[in-house]
């Protein structure tokens, strides 16, 4: 993942704020690993090494200043109760993520081609 | 008629309209189609069957990345046919064209000019038909395919059957097509041009067992292999300090293989799609199969090479990432190389020293095709890809070959950018001209049978045409 495809996950992290209401609210009954692997079809180990690279990217001195907007993400845990279930969130994620892959939004981090979604989801992951 | 030429009642000095330097595809395909008008001789280093001292002439060195000069190549009559797998795809269209973020690509010729050939191609090497558009065959049920088009799509590959050997097919009409002579165990070693210094009179031909002769010809044709066409212009150095054709430099340079890579993984989410894409597909009494194959579009936003990736042919078990086995299209790069070098062959030839390289462009290549393919499986939620970590790190080690020798006299319009012209005629010769995958100018990701005998095909009728 170079400098640019970092920046532009950032952004996709921005992107779930875009999710239906009552999706935004399921959130906080899953944890983000779930929804990383909901999204990627990986398992759990997969997924936390899939974040550890994007957190340890993230994190490195020459991005800081430039990462995406952590009280967005705040938000996104602290949200009120759901009225929506799993299942709509989970589709929504995968739409989205499926939507990504179409419009060339794709990373390659540690070999897996991932959609920019899915990397900011397994960053969540471990972060 | 084949004479040997090591029998000391053949006479060696000889003449005739066309002399063809190598018997394999190029060179069997052109020989039989001249001497239906013309007289020809046809030389070929081998015999009837393999011997170990014919083929240690292909003996040299590889100092780039690993390659073998002599697992590669067969030296007897059908030459490399005689081991091929009888894969056989065409060249995308726009494997022709200059691509903006590939130096050197384009060829002078289009597409539509090898078209008129493919049919009478396809009888050649017995594939049952040349045609290779997929979408008739597809529509059934049982040919369905695995993606949308949008990024990726299918590209198809077609199989000799039986596999086509050359010397094997060919014999008969090798030994009796009136006007046809085949000198077996026959070497070219050197070309002597007349004093204008561009027409070629006359060449001189060795045995290993201590025989010689001169052989003339309106016209001569190198047909020996991607490889050794660059090795012998090099060698003729009798007259030109450089080689023939050489005056910019260029005889040897821009080799290209297809780097063969076990690159990916694939993990299916949705087994029930991977089952029916993993088999070979019936056409009639031949097979074919569907690659994946990135769309003209996607190469363009991505900046990528071409590929093919075979997902035919390979197990699908439930929870079992699947292995993504990809043939690889080369950046033409005049770094990748062959020279000659120190030592000598049997004959007195310099051997060849093969320096086979990859550039950035090439592992930028790798790592598209595993994005793109990752994409296309992506967007439709049926799977991830996984590029193996010797990718990510550029080991040059992992990168296999498909003895597919081009580029080494390649074809342009510009002398200062070719060997040959859009014909295969040497620059700076008036009847020197070369066949065989040597005259590519991109490689594409297709094995490269079908086109070089479209190629020769296209050059019979163009030489037909000089002499008529």
């Amino acid at each position: 993942m170079n400098r640019r495809e970092l920046l532009k996950t950032g952004a996709a992290c921005g992107l779930l704020l875009a999710l239906p209401l009552g999706c935004q609210q399921t959130l906080r009954l899953h944890d983000w690993n779930t929804l990383a692997k909901w999204t990627t079809g990986l398992n759990t180990d997969q997924v936390k090494a899939l974040g550890k690279s994007a957190a340890a990217l993230q994190a490195a001195p020459q991005w800081r200043g430039e990462l995406p907007d952590l009280p967005m993400v705040n938000w996104l845990q602290e949200g009120a109760g759901s009225a929506a279930g799993p299942e709509s969130l989970k589709h929504a994620l995968g739409s989205e993520s499926r939507q990504q892959f179409a419009s060339n939004q794709s990373v390659i981090l540690d070999g897996w081609v991932i959609s920019r979604l899915e990397a900011a989801l397994c960053a969540l992951a471990v972060t | 008629m084949m004479i040997d030429a090591r029998d000391s009642a053949a006479d060696l000095d000889r003449r005739a309209d066309f002399i063809i330097v190598g018997a394999g595809i190029a060179g069997i395909t052109l020989a039989l189609e001249l001497a239906a008008r013309h007289s020809v001789i046809l030389l070929e280093s081998g015999g009837t069957e393999a011997d170990r001292e014919t083929q240690s002439l292909y003996d040299g060195e590889s100092i780039g990345l690993n390659y073998s000069l002599l697992g590669s190549r067969l030296r007897f009559l059908g030459g490399t046919s005689n081991h091929w797998g009888g894969w056989c795809g065409m060249l995308d269209d726009h494997d022709f064209a200059t691509r903006d973020w590939v130096p050197h690509s384009g060829w002078p010729i289009s597409s539509a000019e090898l078209a008129p050939f493919q049919d009478k191609t396809a009888d050649i090497l017995d594939l049952g038909s040349g045609n290779f558009e997929t979408e008739e065959l597809v529509a059934r049920e049982d040919h369905a395919l695995l993606v949308d088009g949008s990024k990726v799509t299918h590209r198809m590959m077609r199989f000799s059957n039986p596999v086509t050997r050359m010397g094997e097919k060919y014999r008969n009409a090798l030994e009796n097509t009136p006007g046809l002579s085949v000198l077996l165990h026959a070497n070219l070693v050197d070309l002597r041009l007349h004093e204008n210094g561009s027409t070629v009179n006359s060449g001189q031909v060795r045995t290993l067992n201590g025989r010689s002769g001169r052989i003339t010809a309106k016209h001569f044709i190198l047909a020996c292999g991607g490889l050794e066409n660059a090795r012998l212009l090099l060698a003729c150095r009798s007259q030109a300090r450089a080689g023939l054709g050489n005056d910019k430099g260029l005889v040897g340079r821009f080799f290209m293989e297809h780097p063969h890579v076990t690159a990916a993984e694939l993990f299916a989410l949705d087994q029930s799609w991977c089952r029916g894409q993993m088999a070979l597909r019936r056409d009639s009494d031949h097979w074919f199969g569907l690659a994946l194959a990135p769309t003209e579009e996607s190469l363009a936003h991505h900046r990528c090479l071409n590929f093919r990736g075979q997902i035919f042919n390979v197990e699908c078990e439930t929870d079992e990432p699947i292995t993504l086995r990809v043939m690889m299209e080369q950046a033409p790069n005049p770094n990748s190389r062959l020279r000659l070098s120190g030592s000598e062959d049997a004959l007195g030839l310099p051997k060849i020293e093969l320096d086979w390289r990859l550039n950035e462009l090439d592992w930028h290549g790798i790592q598209c095709m595993g994005r793109l393919v990752g994409e296309a499986l992506g967007a439709q939620g049926l799977g991830r890809v996984k590029l193996r970590n010797w990718v990510m790190e550029q080991d040059g080690s992992r990168i296999g070959f498909g003895s597919h020798h081009m580029g080494t006299t390649r074809m342009a319009d510009d002398p200062a950018a070719g060997v040959v012209d859009r014909n295969c005629r040497v620059f700076g010769t008036s009847n020197l001209f070369v066949a065989g995958s040597s005259v590519f100018a991109t490689g594409g990701a297709i094995n490269p049978t079908f086109t070089l005998t479209a190629l020769a095909l296209r050059l019979a009728e163009h030489l037909t045409g000089l002499v008529r």
